[in-house]
């Protein structure tokens, strides 16, 4: 796990690039308890969804990023905060990219703040870098 | 994350998605008058840790409707639950969500 003294600003987390399929909304749901029918049904979704079809779970995409500061981090109890802004639909399929890089560093707490985000190959912003943050505990 | 080696085990971050964005969000469809339908989407999500949350926490949930706006033809509902220790009440996470709902389709 990062020591304050080796982390900087402007590092980045490794990126990570995954494929969203309808199986894991499908294993998302299940495990979140959302059932809502706009993440698995197509008519319902051409109904409802901005997109017309079927998009993931916000917080499967804040799930991401938070698997990603948390081995960046050393452990989930190191995250002390965490905020996902979802601004672009993420249709089922989207291959999307996960990031993100140390914007802050606060010397009294000893904790990094990171930019982070989830982009899909177009550059739409799922989870949005401007207004989405974590902050991490650090050694 | 398995139930039968426990001692060690910290939740991810968003697990509390659990218990705040369904649960806490299920009630709002509870109060007729309120008016939340199903036509929505998320628009953003904080959670503030105060504590690791371990298997066996025992926590109280206590979920508040902070924020109320209309902005064009939809309204947003800021959710927020202050999630406690039943214990002790010492802050264990709180969670802030944003939910945008569309107009619905049943009424328009």
């Amino acid at each position: 796990m990062p020591r304050y003294d080796d982390v900087e600003v402007g590092q980045q987390l490794p990126t990570e690039t995954q494929t969203i399929d309808q199986a894991q909304l499908i294993r998302y749901a299940g495990a979140s308890g959302d059932f809502n029918p706009l993440h698995w049904q197509e008519e319902f979704a051409a109904e409802v969804s901005p997109t017309g079809g079927i998009i993931a779970h916000g917080m499967l995409n804040a799930g991401l990023v938070s698997r990603a500061v948390t081995a960046w981090a050393g452990g989930p109890e190191k995250v002390k905060r965490l905020s996902t802004t979802f601004r672009a639909p993420c249709p089922v399929d989207s291959r999307v990219t996960i990031g993100g890089e140390v914007v802050e560093m606060d010397a009294e707490e000893r904790t990094a703040t990171l930019a982070v985000w989830v982009e899909l190959p177009d550059g739409a912003k799922v989870v949005d870098r401007r207004r989405s943050r974590a902050v991490v505990q650090l050694d | 994350m398995y139930a039968d080696d426990t001692a060690d085990i910290v939740a991810p971050p968003t697990f509390a998605a659990c218990f705040t964005v369904i649960r806490g969000g299920v009630d709002l469809f509870d109060d007729p008058e309120l008016g939340a339908h199903r036509s929505l989407v998320h628009g953003s999500q904080e959670y503030e840790c105060h504590r690791p949350l371990r298997p066996g926490d025992v926590l109280v949930c206590t979920p508040w409707i902070t924020d109320l706006v209309n902005r064009g033809r939809n309204d947003f509902l800021t959710l927020q639950v202050d999630c406690v220790d039943a214990d002790r009440g010492e802050p264990a996470v709180t969670s802030r969500g944003t939910f945008i709902f569309f107009p619905d389709a049943e009424e328009s």
